[in-house]
């Protein structure tokens, strides 16, 4: 008999092990169809070996049976075919030997593969046949090809179907006729390949589609996952008719392309026209797709009622935005089609985009659209990237938006695709500034919820700082601080604070972002910079208590750095520059008055910042405004600052700043002097008492306030009291302290400092050290720290003493000077 | 003496050029399950040849008559068994004489008209035979039968249309079956494609068999006897609407007969073609067609 084997299907008995979870059943199943394959393709190559291709076939037959199953996934079913696919190879290979080296007649051996009784074998080994019978030129590729898909008919079962065309397809891809090749002519065209290749992809698209009309509704998603992990076979025929040289972009627009698409709308299955549409945008090129675009388009418009135009539009979209990037780089090209396609791409995906909106209100969500807008706004951004086109397109792509969301009531993702849309001009643009050019922004935003607008004012506010750029009018400024407001001011009707902050410190660090804005301010001209800074004092102003704490200070810090830099111009180091007519005095009043407004939320920073207006206002030499912020930082001090240990800190910092104030006049400073002293006496422990008077001390050094007298009263009279009524464990340190300031002053040149004085502290100290402890026994005291401090000390001394430069007449005589000093160390 | 035998051989004069095949066996045939290796003859052909006898013992053999027949017989396995011999043909080789050794008679049947093919069926069985007859005085004739295959060369019938047909069950099911001719040769090919017009059954498989049909007896009294000479699977899966699956099935392949009517007024053996169609419950539904097979070459 001449005919190559009947197989039977061997069923799986399910109900053998019914403990096997479903995966642990394909296992199984795989494993025996996989031992079978081995088994028959070894079979089949030992008959090649022996030059028997009858049994071969038989062999093959019997192996190509086990892709009858149909117990396997798709998944597991795909490593049969593969492992199938491998050994057909094999016998390929060896009739391709036997037709072409050894001239054996392959029509016969056609003929023969096709006695086999079962139709899923017999098609593999036809196909497998066939490819050796195109490239032996025995009959034209054209025919064979249509007899094979032709035949493939025969298998209607899907995933079975699926993968025998996708091997046709794999087997044929390169033995199609094309412009060019070897198969060209009498082969046939590149027109019958398209036929080919269309033909099978019809089929393929219907034999998927028929995997989702079968079954029930139960395993409805297993099917889907099952359906979609074949898509990829379909996909492969775009691919092959894309390979083709033949189909140029003449070929692709006249005939591919409106057969491709007639076929997809023809499917009219929702999830099958997504896809292929998918698939076509990434199997071709996109310059064909730019030519091709409103055939395309228009082919989107006749798909199903239900289906999401969205994403095929922005994946498109995206891939030409891309395309059109490297395009405008390259610009090498000449191609002045393309260029024209590629101007007019903006005005059509707009019209086409508006189209699915009309005719598909139902499916085409808010947030559908602007996800499409945002791709459209992105590509026009990029087509367009110089002014004045630029400004227009985003405005143009914008007044849409607004328009189309102004009248609906968006949806939560709507929102969120739409903050997303917004951000898009200032992510192409890399800039703020130039964002803030976007007339059409505003009107988009006016219509956004608080939180949204919100999000959004931060997203900017980080942009500024990203971009680092500067923001350098009063028009951009003023616009920042717009689109900032829902950050910056309170709104009537916004949620409560709870739900827009997760914590306290979620609040002040965007408040923090927020106000680092003054910082990015910048303009040559000083008067402009001053109503820059004026508006930002403005808008923070109206932040409310718990903002302006957070947002004024570094408006304060701004104004005074602007003072000092109007008071240099005003001096007229540069005589051509125009002098701007702000005062220095006018800036630091406005600090100071934003100032005024903090005192009662944040006294101690407003007391510093006082201290800095201080030293700006000495620097523009306004003695007038210096000794008032002293004042005013004065009583805050008095008034508000309670608890003792913060009173010493900042009181340093007051006797700091004053010291730096020596050049107000007597009248001024007098005053300031006679208060801090005061105000270190009236501190409450002894001990800050006494060091606060030393520092005092240093008060009365400063010229041209020096007053040696004064300096021995705070130093001697002062602390020295001071130190008698301390417990005697502090003695040690305070003298130390005390014995430092001396030393600072004798070296200083004070002439009231004298040896003696220094000697006999010395002394004091030394015994004290000696003693090892207080007199009080039930306090022994912990002399180390004190005596490093000593010990430090006395090495000063020595260095000092031994400090002789060999010219400098100076230094011998100072050195001389300390020579009078008897300082030992102790010990160790 | 009463021992003394003789063996009996016939050779065919052409023998080194004639076709030979392996002679195929009816199903119910006790003779040997390998199949024999038989001459091929055809109408018109002359059948001539040597009759050798032989002395087996070595002492000579006495005969009375040597005869040779040339008979075509039909049997039908029934409830009884019927035979005729629809041809029979008779030489007498040698009257009286005796074979000391070895005798060759010549035998030559010219142009002998074999009006039937042989043919090994499921009850009728037709064969073609020569019969070489040595009497004996006062012994048991000495009878050597050599068996030689038939196959007639039929004119392609000048009427040959396609077969169409469009059959189904009401609401359920609804095809057209279209096959290029009615009548086959041997080694022809057939070509069709089946059309589904309603499909709303779960058809798992669809197959193409070639039954033969056995019809014996006359008037009233006939049997059937089918057998299934080949079966061929045309489609798997599950067709939709519209779907139209070719058919090309390779008859050289198949181990097929002509069809033969009335032979002999005994019997007749008919071609079906049977589209099978198997759904997801094992159901089978089908369509019966015959057609005419013919043998075009030998």
């Amino acid at each position: 008999s001449n005919s190559i084997g009947n197989s039977e299907i061997r069923l799986g008995n399910t109900m053998e092990n019914p403990r096997l979870t479903p995966e642990e059943e394909q296992e199984k199943f795989s494993q025996e169809a996989m031992n079978q394959v081995k088994g028959n393709a070894f079979q089949m190559k030992r008959s090649l070996d022996q030059n028997d291709l009858r049994d071969a076939l038989r062999f093959c037959a019997l192996m190509l049976g086990e892709l009858r199953t149909s117990l396997l996934t798709p998944r597991v079913y795909y490593n049969l075919y593969l492992r199938v696919f491998d050994e057909l190879q094999v016998l390929e290979r060896y009739i391709a030997d036997e037709v072409i080296l050894r001239g054996a007649n392959v029509q016969e051996i056609y003929e023969v593969v096709q006695y086999a009784g079962n139709v899923v074998p017999r098609l593999y080994l036809l196909i497998t046949t066939g490819s050796v019978y195109i490239k032996s030129k025995a009959a034209p590729a054209r025919d064979i090809l249509k007899d094979l898909v032709e035949m493939c008919k025969g298998v209607q079962h899907p995933t079975r179907g699926l993968f025998l065309r996708s091997y046709l397809m794999r087997m044929a891809k390169d033995k199609l006729p094309d412009a060019g090749n070897e198969f060209d002519g009498v082969g046939g065209s590149v027109h019958d390949s398209i036929d080919f290749v269309l033909q099978n992809f019809t089929e393929m698209v219907r034999l998927w589609i028929r995997m989702e009309v079968k079954g029930n509704v139960r395993d409805r998603e297993r099917r889907e996952k099952e359906r979609s992990e074949l898509t990829m076979l379909i996909g492969a025929c775009l691919k092959v008719l894309s390979d083709l040289k033949g189909v140029d972009r003449g070929l692709y627009g006249q005939n591919v392309l409106p057969r491709v698409l007639d076929i997809v709308v023809q499917c009219k299955d929702l999830l099958a026209q997504q896809y292929l549409m998918d698939c076509i945008i990434m199997a071709f090129p996109d310059e064909y797709h730019i030519a091709t675009l409103p055939l395309f388009l228009e082919a989107c418009m006749q798909l199903h009622g239900s289906a999401n135009l969205e994403v095929i539009f922005t994946r498109l979209m995206d891939r030409l935005t891309n395309f059109a990037t490297g395009w405008a780089e390259a610009k090498s090209s000449t191609d002045s089609s393309t260029e024209k396609d590629l101007r007019g791409m903006t005005e059509l995906f707009s019209g086409y985009i508006g189209k699915a909106c009309a005719e598909r209100p139902r499916t085409t969500t808010c947030s559908m659209f602007v996800r499409m807008q945002a791709a459209l706004l992105k590509m026009a951004l990029r087509l367009h990237p110089a002014e004045p086109q630029r400004s227009a397109v985003a405005n143009q792509c914008l007044s849409t938006v607004v328009e189309y969301c102004s009248s609906r009531a968006l949806e939560p993702q709507a929102l969120k695709d739409l903050t997303q849309f917004v951000l898009i001009p200032m992510e192409q643009y890399q800039s703020v500034v130039e964002t803030s050019q976007l007339a059409k922004l505003a009107e988009l935003l006016v219509i956004l919820p608080f939180t949204i607008r919100r999000e959004i004012a931060l997203e900017f506010a980080q942009g500024v700082f990203r971009f680092g750029h500067r923001l350098e009018s009063l028009d951009v400024v003023k616009w920042v601080f717009r689109l900032l407001a829902p950050v910056i001011q309170e709104e009537d009707g916004q949620p409560p604070f709870e739900q827009l902050y997760p914590s306290q410190a979620a609040f002040e660090e965007e408040q923090f972002l927020t106000s680092r804005l003054v910082h990015q301010m910048y303009s040559a001209d000083l008067d402009a910079l001053f109503k820059m800074f004026s508006f930002a004092r403005k808008e923070f102003g109206r932040g409310g208590t718990s903002r302006i704490p957070h947002t004024l200070p570094p408006v304060v810090m701004v104004f005074l750095r602007l003072a000092c830099q109007l008071h240099e111009a005003s001096r007229g180091t540069d005589p051509s520059a125009a002098a701007p007519t702000t005062a220095p005095l006018k800036a630091l009043n406005y600090a100071a008055e934003t100032l005024q407004a903090l005192r009662e939320h944040a006294p101690e920073a407003v007391l510093k910042l006082f201290l800095q207006v201080a030293l700006a206002a000495q620097r523009c030499q306004q003695e007038g405004q210096a000794y008032d912020a002293m004042t005013q930082a004065m009583l805050l001090y008095e008034e508000r600052i309670t608890d003792s240990r913060a009173q010493s800190q900042v009181l340093t910092l007051l006797i700091a700043t004053t010291q730096s104030l020596a050049s107000l006049s007597e009248g001024s400073y007098g005053p300031l002097c006679s208060n801090l002293t005061k105000y270190a006496s009236n501190l409450l422990k002894k001990v800050e008492q006494c060091e606060a008077a030393c520092m005092c001390s240093h008060l009365y050094w400063a010229e041209p306030h020096r007053s040696p007298d004064e300096v021995m009263n705070c130093l001697l009279s002062k602390s020295l009291k001071i130190v008698d009524g301390c417990m005697p464990a502090q003695h040690c340190n305070l003298f130390l302290w005390i014995l430092n300031h001396l030393l600072y002053h004798f070296h200083a040149g004070n002439e009231k400092v004298t040896v003696k004085h220094i000697n006999v502290l010395l002394e004091v100290i030394q015994s004290n050290i000696n003693k090892g402890h207080g007199p009080d026994e039930d306090q022994p005291l912990d002399s180390a720290p004190a005596k490093m401090f000593f010990q430090n000390t006395i090495r000063y001394i020595q260095r000092r003493q031994q400090l002789q430069g060999p010219d400098s007449n100076v230094a011998v005589a100072d050195a001389e000077r300390w020579k009078g000093i008897a300082a030992t160390l102790l010990p160790t | 003496m009463f021992f003394a035998s003789a063996d009996i051989n016939v050779t065919f004069n052409d023998a080194h050029i004639r076709k030979r095949l392996a002679a195929p066996r009816s199903k119910g045939s006790t003779s040997s399950s390998e199949a024999t290796v038989l001459y091929l003859f055809t109408s018109g052909d002359s059948i001539s040849g040597q009759v050798l006898v032989s002395a087996t013992s070595g002492s000579p053999v006495k005969y009375t008559e040597i005869r040779c027949d040339l008979i075509g017989r039909l049997t039908v396995e029934g409830d009884s068994k019927d035979i005729v011999d629809f041809l029979s043909m008779s030489k007498l080789l040698d009257s009286a004489g005796t074979v000391s050794e070895v005798k060759a008679f010549d035998y030559c049947f010219g142009s002998v008209d074999l009006p039937y093919e042989s043919y090994s069926g499921i009850t009728a069985t037709v064969r073609y035979f020569l019969r070489v007859t040595m009497k004996r005085p006062y012994a048991f004739s000495v009878v050597e039968e050599q068996e030689f295959w038939v196959q007639n060369v039929t004119d392609e019938s000048e009427v040959n249309t396609g077969i169409k047909m469009e059959v189904g069950i009401e609401d359920c099911l609804h095809l057209e079956f279209e096959y290029n001719k009615s009548k086959y040769h041997l080694t022809d090919v057939i070509i069709g494609k089946i059309y589904f017009l309603l499909v709303k059954i779960k058809v798992r498989r669809m197959e193409l068999s070639v039954i033969r049909r056995e019809t014996t007896g006359c008037g009233l009294n006939w049997y059937n006897d089918s057998e299934t000479v080949a079966k061929f699977e045309i489609m798997d899966g599950p067709p939709v609407k519209g779907e139209s699956i070719p058919v090309r099935l390779f008859l050289g392949a198949l181990p097929l007969t002509p069809t033969y009517l009335h032979v002999c007024d005994k019997f007749s053996t008919r071609n079906f073609l049977n589209l099978v169609l198997i759904d997801e419950d094992d159901r089978r539904y089908y369509k019966q067609q015959e057609i005419h097979l013919w043998r075009r070459h030998l």
